[in-house]
């Protein structure tokens, strides 16, 4: 048997279930929208979170994937989460819900006793894997985001103070020959 | 021993669970990030706000005055009273839906109380039980709740969500205008002494300074020389606009962030280099240092006093009309409410003409004022410019239509057709996101505080997301704007989710395609980064 073309005879549920533990993070109210509304422009939270699913789901389960794709598609899911006021584990967490779902509807089949001896729980088990690898890429996306806020933040100060900022310069030099600001290294 | 939980009860992840309690009772949460700073009490109290205090948002007590309900009371009938319109939108929603979807904090936060529908019903449950007698009497059955210090608290929370884009009124089939319901709202929190310092402190800098950013008359004169001194570094010429003087045809006032912040420096410096090369007869003012108005955010009446300038300024150098730069909010306030707030306009001024193509714009007869995409437009149509638009090939760009200009005075076409006239790759973003549907930045109305940018990139990921979408496909790098707000806001939503785009108001696209008369080979566009396309450099040409 072959985990891979088990998981694909399964796939609609699943990807539809994850995207369901998703939506959880959200307000019961907002979900029916998230849902239902599949306008990539009307609903862009709900659809790149399901356009990423679809994405990942298939590297999970050990379909060919792209890592550009595939890295592309977290990243995508991962900055949404990141700026929506949610605890680091809610925003990366859901991704590990994936397992809960797999081992209720495919490690079932891969124990039964017609399968023993084939090595199917051994490409269960790194099915499995795959999604802490997902996990651990999350975690340094999620970061990297958090640290492009802050930036953001810095940058966007300086960026309104650019006149005054100029100003001040030009009365320095004004008031302190260019050698002295020189002398004390200060940066220009 | 305690268990340690699954991943599932960490997360509180089951699809299926239902909230504790109803919208009323959920209580907003306040942590850092989540609020905008406070107010200052001596800035309040210095525009006249007799009940500013000291307060945090954080804190559980807001130290409000005794009589708190009474104020409130007497603030929402005043606003009954004097806005038929609030009544209106009060009685008639019809909870249909229509709108629910359409608000971009909505979208970036699926936070059901941004629904413009449920954020108008913390405040229509408040008028119900204090103003209807169905609510009076049946309560909760009737959408009543009575007010407390916690519905306080969420009004601070979710009108501080809203931008007053008017993206949801457009859905409206009875066109309830949420961004009136939420001046009002933050109105009445003024009215308790609650407001925030970004708004707060720039209605106080325009009062006392006549502009947001507090330049006094002799610092914005040094500055505007600095940008001169860069038009003739690119181009060889040397603008000299006049200052303050009486007896031209034209005032032109345009938001402080034009000539204060990047990227805004670059589109003044293109007004200047179009107002030298056709030869307007203009001035500006340092009275007039503002076009845009932070008071229009929360309260009508502040709104009223920081405009009084542009016609009194009018009136006192005497010019004929008022042409406008490239803001936003400016314009749904002088579209909108400029005529009933500080018409009729003095005796001096005229129904605008264009001096240089006779242009009588008889859209401007009752407020006197162009807007400047609207002239732009009009000389090019006229052909009146030369423009190389070949110097912009480097770029492929968007417009964003910004929400004022598009929904408040349907300002769609204009820019477009500079826009084609300017640069040679044009693209739009997808249908529902632009023209009247346009996004939000999600930092307008007084929202682009620095402490807030979470929440700032979440209200504005439906814009970048569309934005997202023409950079990926047609591999757009540059996002027009006519609004200060948005060439404030833009950058750092771009940073966040689309880098890689450039974001610029349109008389920098202007100034780069315009070939003044008397000029170098420009190798440089306004911003002083080398032209992948410069102009040929004649005399090489002749030794050649």
């Amino acid at each position: 048997m072959d985990i891979t073309e088990l998981c694909s005879s399964r796939r609609d549920v699943l990807v539809d279930r994850w995207v369901n533990r998703f939506f959880a993070s959200y307000p019961l109210d907002s979900k029916g929208f998230m849902r239902t509304s599949r306008d990539r422009f009307a609903n862009p939270v709900g659809e790149t979170t399901r356009m990423a699913a679809g994405v990942l789901f298939n590297a999970v389960i050990g379909m060919d994937a792209e890592p550009e794709t595939v890295k592309g598609a977290l990243h995508d899911l991962i900055w949404i989460r990141a700026v929506q006021d949610m605890p680091p584990s809610k925003a990366v967490g859901a991704l590990y819900l994936l397992k809960e779902l797999l081992r209720a509807e495919v490690l079932p089949e891969c124990l039964k006793p017609e399968h023993a001896g084939t090595g199917v729980l051994n490409d269960y088990l790194a099915m499995e894997s795959r999604v802490d690898t997902l996990g651990l890429m999350a975690l340094d996306m999620y970061s990297e985001a958090r640290e492009r806020v802050f930036r953001i933040r810095v940058e966007e100060v300086k960026r309104s103070q650019s006149q005054v900022i100029r100003l001040a310069k030009l009365r320095r030099e004004q008031a302190e020959p260019a050698s002295e600001t020189e002398n004390r290294g200060v940066e220009e | 021993m305690a268990k340690m939980p699954t991943p599932e009860e960490l997360l509180a992840a089951t699809p299926t669970s239902f909230p504790k309690e109803g919208w009323m009772d959920t209580k907003p949460d306040f942590h850092p990030g989540s609020f905008c700073y406070p107010a200052k009490t001596e800035i309040l109290k210095g525009l006249g706000f007799e009940n500013a205090h000291d307060w945090a948002p954080d804190n559980e007590d807001w130290e409000l005055p005794e009589n708190w309900e009474e104020i409130l009371h007497n603030s929402l009938q005043d606003a009954l009273n004097k806005h038929r319109s609030l009544k209106v939108f009060m009685d008639c929603c019809v909870r249909c839906g229509a709108c629910a979807d359409k608000c971009h904090f909505f979208l970036g936060t699926n936070d059901p109380k941004n629904m413009p529908v449920l954020r108008a019903e913390l405040l229509r449950s408040v008028y119900r039980k204090d103003f209807t007698t169905a609510g009076r009497l049946l309560g909760k059955y009737a959408g009543a709740r009575k007010l407390d210090k916690d519905v306080i608290k969420e009004w601070f929370i979710y009108f501080y969500q809203c931008t007053e884009c008017r993206r949801c009124s457009l859905f409206c089939p009875y066109g309830i205008d949420t961004a009136e319901i939420t001046v009002i709202v933050r109105q009445m929190l003024l009215d308790l002494g609650l407001g925030i310092h970004w708004i707060m402190n720039s209605v106080n800098d325009c009062n006392r300074t006549g502009n947001h950013l507090g330049v006094q008359p002799h610092s914005m004169r040094e500055i505007v020389e600095f940008l001169c001194d860069d038009i003739e570094t690119i181009t060889g010429i040397r603008v000299d606009p006049p200052w303050n003087e009486k007896g031209h045809e034209v005032i032109f006032i345009t938001p402080s962030g034009d000539y204060f912040a990047d990227p805004g420096i670059y589109t003044f410096m293109g007004y200047l280099m179009l107002f030298h090369e056709i030869g307007l007869d203009y001035t500006l003012s340092t009275y007039a240092s503002e076009g845009g108005n932070f008071g229009s955010f929360v309260s009508f009446d502040v709104a009223k006093r920081l405009n009084a300038k542009m016609y009194a300024e009018a009136e006192r150098l005497g010019v004929k009309w008022i042409l406008g730069g490239e803001c936003g909010h400016m314009w749904r306030v002088v579209n909108q409410y400029m005529a009933t707030y500080n018409g009729p306009t003095p005796p001096n001024m005229e129904v605008p003409v264009s001096p240089i193509t006779g242009t009588v714009f008889k859209n401007a007869a009752a407020t006197k004022m162009v807007h400047i995409a609207e002239f732009t437009a009009d000389l090019i149509k006229h052909n009146k410019l030369n423009l190389r638009p070949e110097r912009n090939n480097h770029i492929i760009t968007t417009w964003h239509d910004s929400c004022n200009p598009a929904r408040a005075m349907g300002l769609l076409e204009e820019p477009r057709y500079i826009l084609r006239h300017v640069c040679n790759n044009f693209v739009e973003m997808p249908e529902h996101t632009i023209r009247e549907e346009t996004f939000c930045c999600g930092s307008g109305s007084g929202l682009n505080a620095e402490e807030i940018m979470d929440q700032r990139l979440r209200g504005g990921f439906p814009r970048a997301n569309a934005l997202r979408y023409v950079h990926d496909t047609k591999g757009v790098n540059w996002m027009g704007c006519v609004c200060a707000l948005d060439r404030a806001a833009l950058p750092p939503l771009v940073d966040y989710w689309v880098p890689g785009v450039t974001v610029s108001g349109l008389h920098e696209l202007v100034a780069n395609a315009l070939v003044m008369k008397g000029e170098i080979p420009r190798t440089m566009d306004l911003r002083q980064e080398d032209l992948p396309f410069p102009d040929e450099d004649p005399a090489a040409s002749e030794e050649a």
